[in-house]
């Protein structure tokens, strides 16, 4: 059986697959051999057909291999020559060398006669395939080497970042730690800060809080952390003020200002209540030594103040009610000074009245007298004259004698003289009556209190005759009296108001250096059921910014010692209280000043209070 | 199961299963012969099933993924021989028993064709015992490599009725590496009877 047993065109077909193919016999005999053995093995087709394949192959004859391809003669069954068991089966090679590995499938083929099996070997070259895929697996090598060191130094870098966490979790830890502690403190310095019983507020340079008290945050009215944060002045600072208490800390913030030891402001609580505040604020720097911060410490003093303020005001009442009771005290004095000038004028009238009165009454019994001794001395001279007419030498020595007594003695300038001196005298004798009147008329002092009819008219005579001394050798008095019906009134204290009024004329005059005399002027009238005395003066007029105070009790501008400051007041007390008038004053510095009395002419009232003074004369 | 398992007796199994085991043995040694190593094969367990029941026994495994080498027969008999191993054991198995430095486990085309040359030396050496043993004239095709879930295995579906499924829980040792894999084997209609009919004359030699 050295041929083919099947036709050479029907295996042709076997020549143009890239698959090597050979056919052997059970005897090991090449029936078939392709082309592409021919190429791979360089034996030609011809060279071995009918040849023994293990005479080219001996290694086939080894049991591994035998045994195997005696199965596909024995039984029919396939074999397979796997390219990784068995690697280059037919001990091939490339033309650079390289083995071919091959994968090989034997099947049987049923012999021409039926009884026995031949074996088709196909040969498959997978040299390429094994070399990539061994190629792959170098390569997947080499990545998960690669990987696995990546792995690795990531191990490593990732155990480099663990220790780094470790340092920095430390680090933390410290700081956390730290932390603590500084919390630690700063809670005690709260504590402290608590405590105190002032308001302690710390702003930063935005001039926001960023620290404030438990006492702060009390009188706000506010939690810390509602506190902490905020604009101070915009939030806690009434709007009236906030201007203020910015410019305030601005100037603190800016360094123009190191500290303010005391200044009052504002704060506005929660509640949209105002307290004030007594603060002490200065600077703090940072490390820099540049501003940071004010710190400021603050006290409540709301209700110091209102304490304050309710003490203050009693002050003002007691000191008024002290004035009140200092202007009654003078004016208790007043009268009671007045009551004893009126006494003592009234007494000095009375004691001076009976003396005055026999004195004129004497006087007058004198002149009548005289009058017979001036008819008797007439009877006299002309009985010497008759004399002379007689021859009688004795009598008319004696007449002579007497004439010459006569006219030495100067008898008619005495019996001229005498007359003249005793008009003098009754005119003495008649002024000092009507100053006894006047007295007992400005005083009454018999009736302090009660009010009787007056004339204005006699009441102004009465008190110049009175301050007359004081006032004629610096001013000339011009009275302008009208009609005016009479008033009701006290008049001893009207009269005292004249003269007051009268007096501080004169003395005002008499301080200005003046060549003439001053002239104080007047005036009396009746206008709008008013009875009004005006009295003006030229003297140096009274300052604008002293006007107002005039009536003030204790005011004055005489020199210590000459006035008491109490006249003007005590007038206008008699006026306007007393007797329900009006005291008015006009002046004008350099021209002189003018009083202005109204009294109210009250017809009913007026004889009411006739009525009562007749009660009270009886 | 029970049913068709009824079919066989005690007998039949026994003579079966040692046919098995020595066709293993041979393959052992032909392995062994080949590769110059120590391959042991060992079969504990062989079970006669439905295709349903096949179905439902593999289903166990899952989703997972298998290696398979079919060894179609036909002749006195005809079905399929399969030798199925997971597909990550199967390759490990290859990188042990050729000695490969390997990095990796997976399957390539490579190790598939080494695959495929162990399971052609182990059913060749299964099925040759079979037939030699019972007279069977057998024609075998190629063996081929497949490789995904249990379902893209079953040679024939399920529902067929009467097709009888043999499985043989297999154990490959391989120096320190154990792989378990099964030998299944898938009878068309008749042919199990067949063998059964073959067996049981077997038997019966036996006790004669």
């Amino acid at each position: 059986m050295n041929t083919v047993e099947v036709a050479d065109n029907q295996l042709e077909v076997m020549d143009h697959i890239p698959v090597g193919m050979c056919i052997i016999n059970r005897d090991y005999t090449v029936l078939f051999w392709n082309s592409c053995m021919e190429d791979w093995t360089g034996i030609e087709r011809n060279d071995i057909l009918g040849g023994d394949f293990t005479g080219y192959f001996p290694h086939f004859k080894e049991i591994r291999y035998s045994d195997r391809i005696s199965s596909v003669f024995d039984s029919g069954a396939p074999t397979i020559f796997s390219s990784q068991l068995h690697g280059n089966l037919f001990r091939l090679f490339l033309p650079n060398g390289e083995p071919r590995i091959q994968h090989t499938t034997v099947i049987a083929m049923p012999s021409s006669d039926g009884d026995d099996f031949h074996a088709v070997f196909a040969v498959e070259e997978v040299t390429e395939l094994t070399n990539r895929i061994a190629e792959l697996h170098r390569t997947e090598r080499e990545l998960r080497q690669a990987h696995s060191e990546m792995g690795k130094r990531v191990q490593e870098r990732t155990a480099e970042l663990a220790s780094a966490n470790d340092l920095l979790q430390k680090e933390i830890a410290e700081r956390k730690q730290t932390a603590q502690t500084l919390q630690h403190e700063r809670d005690k310095i709260q504590k402290y800060l608590d405590v105190a019983g002032v308001v302690l507020l710390v702003l930063d340079n935005h001039q926001k809080t960023c620290l404030i008290n438990k006492k702060g945050c009390e009188i706000l009215g506010y939690t810390e952390k509602d506190a902490i944060g905020k604009d101070w002045c915009s939030n806690f600072v009434p709007e009236q003020a906030r201007d203020e208490v910015r410019s305030l800390i601005s100037g603190l913030l800016n360094g123009q200002v190191e500290r303010y030891e005391y200044h009052e402001n504002l704060v506005l609580t929660k509640s949209g209540a105002e307290r004030i505040i007594a603060w002490h604020n200065t600077i703090l720097h940072n490390e820099k030594g540049e501003i940071e911060a004010v710190l400021s410490s603050g006290e409540d003093i709301t209700d110091r103040k209102l304490a304050e303020e309710a003490a203050r005001q009693a002050y003002n009442e007691l000191q008024n009610a002290n004035r009140e009771l200092k202007e009654m005290q003078s004016q208790l004095v007043q009268n009671e000074k007045l009551a004893s000038i009126g006494q003592l004028a009234a007494g000095v009238a009375h004691e001076m009245n009976t003396p005055v009165g026999f004195v004129a009454s004497n006087f007058q019994t004198l002149e009548s007298y005289l009058k017979k001794f001036k008819n008797l001395l007439t009877m006299y001279h002309e009985l010497i004259g008759e004399i002379e007419t007689s021859e009688k030498t004795e009598l008319l020595n004696k007449a002579d004698i007497i004439k010459k007594s006569w006219d030495d003695m100067k008898i008619d300038f005495i019996l001229e003289d005498i007359q003249e001196l005793f008009d003098d005298s009754r005119e003495g004798m008649d002024r000092i009556t009507n100053i006894i009147r006047s007295l007992k008329d400005f005083s009454r002092i018999d009736q302090p209190g009660s009010r009787d009819e007056y004339d204005i008219n006699n009441g102004v005579e009465a008190t110049l005759v009175v301050a007359g001394n004081e006032i004629k050798y610096d001013a000339d008095i011009k009275t302008e009296f009208s009609e005016v019906p009479p008033i009701l009134c006290n008049a001893g204290q009207i009269n005292q108001v004249f003269l007051n009024i009268l007096v501080n004329a004169a003395q005002a005059i008499k301080s200005q250096e003046r060549t003439g005399m001053g002239t104080i002027t007047i005036k009396t009238y009746a206008a709008d059921s008013e009875a009004i005395c005006e009295i003006c003066d030229d003297g140096p007029g009274i300052a604008p910014d002293k006007l107002p105070k005039i009536f003030d009790p204790f005011f004055t501008t005489k020199p210590v010692g000459k006035g008491t400051g109490l006249g003007l007041s005590v007038s206008y007390d008699i006026i306007v209280n007393k007797h329900k008038g009006k005291l008015l004053v006009e002046s004008t510095v350099g021209e002189g000043s003018k009083f202005t009395i109204k009294l109210p002419i009250s017809s009913e009232h007026a004889n009411d209070k006739k009525e009562e003074g007749c009660v009270k004369c009886e | 199961m029970k049913g068709r398992f009824m079919k066989c007796t005690a007998d039949q199994i026994d003579i079966l299963k040692e046919m098995i085991n020595v066709g293993v043995g041979k393959g052992a040694d032909v392995l062994n012969t080949m590769l110059c190593s120590h391959v042991r094969l060992q079969v504990p367990s062989l079970k006669i099933l439905s295709p349903e029941e096949l179905e439902a026994e593999l289903s166990k495994s899952g989703n997972e993924c298998l290696s398979c080498i079919n060894l179609p027969f036909k002749g006195d008999i005809s079905g399929v021989a399969e030798l199925v191993f997971p597909v990550e054991s199967a390759s490990k198995f290859v990188i042990a028993l050729t000695g490969e430095e390997a990095d990796t486990t997976d399957m390539d085309s490579i190790r598939a064709g080494a695959l495929s040359e162990i399971g052609n030396i182990v059913l060749n050496a299964v099925m040759g015992t079979i037939s030699n043993l019972l007279g069977f004239k057998l024609r075998y095709s190629v063996p081929s490599y497949t490789e995904g879930d249990y379902n893209s295995l079953l040679p024939v579906h399920p529902s067929v009725p009467d097709t009888t499924v043999v499985v043989i829980h297999t154990h490959f040792v391989v120096e320190k590496l154990e792989v378990e894999g099964s030998i299944i084997m898938f009878f068309e209609v008749g042919s199990f009877d067949k063998l059964l009919g073959e067996l049981e004359t077997a038997a019966e030699g036996k006790k004669r």
